[in-house]
């Protein structure tokens, strides 16, 4: 492991700010229809809040990259806290059954039939956000009725858990009639598509806290890294740590799962690029991963709208205006940049 | 296995030939209540060989049923409706395959004649811009809609609309709503097969805040809840008179 000092801990922070500043300045400009960088800002600055350029930059492009930005920024920074406190390289956000948990709640809220908004959250995402909630608390359960449930027991109830939901939710899918279908695949495929700046600000006010404490966390888990003993001998609190990093990240990722659906691959991946990149300090490697990850997000979503029209051009046909679920995009863009970092790094 | 063609061999009076149908099939009732033999993915082997059929229709492609069918020596039809002149193919073959020869070639000019019928009333009236969505009712997003290569666009076009997403190559190609606002349909037709009036109310409510589109602004968004939306039936005619009404009211019907 590299040496962190405080010059490379600026740079590398101020590299993944600048890139994340960046992608929010152009994305207002980066959509299926010819609005520009340029117009977009233009409009803002004018305060033309009727125009259509002004919807289209303001009320739609600017909420859905501000999702993506959460959705990112949360889902690499609990992969990266989670890789650590399993100790488990292929742990993600989902590793306790989250996201199954949640597409549960939701499939159950979808044909539960009356759909309600409550403080302009649908009753699909509280369903959701229910789901993900009785997950962990069974899992927190019997983490507490068995005192020597360790890592690696924790992780094993947790995927079990997460497979049993996953068969309840084959269960009513396969009761559900063919729109309802529809709709479940459809919000396993995750989106951050949004009108308005509702679920933004309901995002924002319950992961803005998570972040800071998952932040403050980098210099524990590193003791923590080095395994139980050696970390109690240098005062770290393992089990408090634990427990409140789970306690934390498991919330984070329900809300977003809640808002924004099982949006794969962010959560596993972009930590490991980060360690790659820049050695495996948690000082660095949390907020690294926090910041590419809502880069890499937003980069993603771009794509959903600028792949089609790509394909469709490269074979003739008529797309320009089709999109793709998010969800689509993250592994199929992102497995061959993460492999291409892997090999460059091996080499 | 295909809930269009139950109501094609409804209307062909084969229905008595039937004995089973699929997991979806909503309509008429009478069918509705037929021994249930699986979905789209799902098909009941079993149920299937112990109800004997002379004739699988199959929508989509379910290997095992087709290898069962095979050893059988069940003869299997392809339901192929995509898009109407699909439809007025399904019901000849199927009147073939039942021996309704007759009344099949009738049903087919039935619902030609009834379409012309329609589209000739409102020929003259200036072309409505047309937004059909297919999305889940919670929010405004990840919607979905119908372009060339599905009977839903033509029925739009017979129906003296233009569907503003046309021009795709991807017959239900999910799209933005960045597009939709860019595209300023005039009318916005929602399919949402059996939802009741909170969640209707709710999905019109959805898209006030996007005032650019005259749809919203005219208050010209309509949910359409009736099963039939979505089957590619007989009853697309219902469906052609139901938008061509909500696009032309000033027209009405004969």
């Amino acid at each position: 492991m590299r040496h962190l000092t405080a010059d490379r801990f600026v740079v590398a922070v101020g590299v993944c700010v600048a890139l994340l500043a960046l992608a929010v300045l152009i994305s207002p400009g980066i959509g299926s229809t010819p609005i520009s960088m340029v117009d977009a800002w233009r409009a803002w600055f004018a305060g033309d809040c009727d125009s259509v350029t002004y919807h289209i930059a303001f009320t739609l492009r600017m909420p859905r990259t501000l999702k993506a930005l959460i959705a990112g920024a949360t889902l690499a920074l609990c992969g990266a806290v989670f890789q650590t406190l399993f100790r488990n390289p292929l742990a993600t956000p989902y590793t306790l059954g989250i996201a199954s948990g949640g597409s549960l709640g939701a499939l159950i809220a979808m044909t539960a039939g009356r759909q309600a908004a409550l403080l302009g959250i649908s009753s699909v995402s509280w369903g959701a956000f229910a789901g993900s909630g009785a997950v962990l608390a069974a899992v927190w359960l019997m983490a507490r009725s068995s005192r020597r449930l360790g890592g690696n027991a924790l992780l094993l109830a947790g995927v079990t858990i997460g497979f049993f939901c996953s068969a309840l939710m084959m269960f009513v899918t396969h009761l559900a009639n063919v729109y309802e279908t529809y709709q479940i695949v459809r919000w396993m495929m995750g989106s951050v598509e949004s009108v308005g700046q509702v679920e933004v600000r309901a995002l924002l006010v319950v992961l803005a806290p998570a972040w800071f404490v998952l932040l403050a966390q980098g210099r524990a888990l590193n003791q923590y890294e080095l395994g139980d003993e050696i970390s109690v001998t240098r005062g770290v609190r393992t089990g408090l740590l634990q427990g409140l990093c789970l306690a934390v990240a498991s919330l984070a990722v329900a809300a977003v799962v809640s808002i924004c659906g099982p949006i794969g691959f962010v959560g596993l991946i972009v930590p490991h690029a980060v360690r790659l990149v820049l050695g495996g300090d948690h000082r660095i490697v949390l907020p690294a991963s926090a910041l590419a990850g809502a880069t890499f997000l937003i980069v993603c979503d771009w794509l959903t709208t600028l792949l089609p029209a790509w394909y469709g051009q490269l074979v003739s046909r008529e797309m320009s205006a089709a999109t793709l679920p998010i969800g689509v995009v993250t592994a199929m863009v992102g497995a061959p940049l993460f492999l291409w970092i892997l090999c460059s790094r091996l080499r | 296995m295909a809930p269009n063609a139950a109501e094609i061999l409804w209307e062909l009076g084969a229905a008595s030939q039937l004995v089973g149908v699929s997991e979806f099939t909503v309509y008429p009732p009478a069918l509705a209540e037929l021994p249930r033999v699986g979905g789209v993915r799902d098909a009941n082997l079993e149920q299937i060989l112990v109800l004997e059929p002379d004739l699988v229709i199959l929508r989509g492609r379910q290997e095992k049923l087709e290898e069962l069918c095979r050893a059988r020596g069940i003869r299997i039809y392809h339901d192929p409706t995509e898009t109407l002149p699909d439809l007025y193919r399904a019901i000849e073959d199927l009147g073939r395959l039942c021996d309704r020869n007759d009344a099949a070639n009738q049903l087919a000019q039935r619902l030609r004649d009834d379409l012309t019928a329609i589209r000739r009333r409102v020929a003259d009236r200036p072309k409505v811009p047309v937004l059909l969505t297919i999305r889940s009712p919670d929010r405004l997003a990840d919607v979905t809609t119908a372009a060339r290569g599905s009977y839903l666009h033509e029925v739009i076009e017979l129906a003296g609309g233009r569907n503003v997403f046309g021009e795709l190559d991807i017959a239900y190609p999910q799209v933005t709503v960045e597009e939709i606002v860019a595209r300023a349909p005039a009318v916005i037709i929602e399919a949402v097969p059996g939802a009741d009036s909170t969640v209707t109310n709710g999905m019109a409510a959805q898209w006030q805040s996007l005032s650019t589109i005259p749809a919203v602004r005219t208050g010209r968004i309509h949910v359409l809840t009736e099963d039939y939306v979505l089957i590619p039936s007989p009853r697309v005619v219902q469906l052609a008179e139901r938008v061509a009404e909500l696009l032309h009211p000033e027209v009405g019907r004969e």
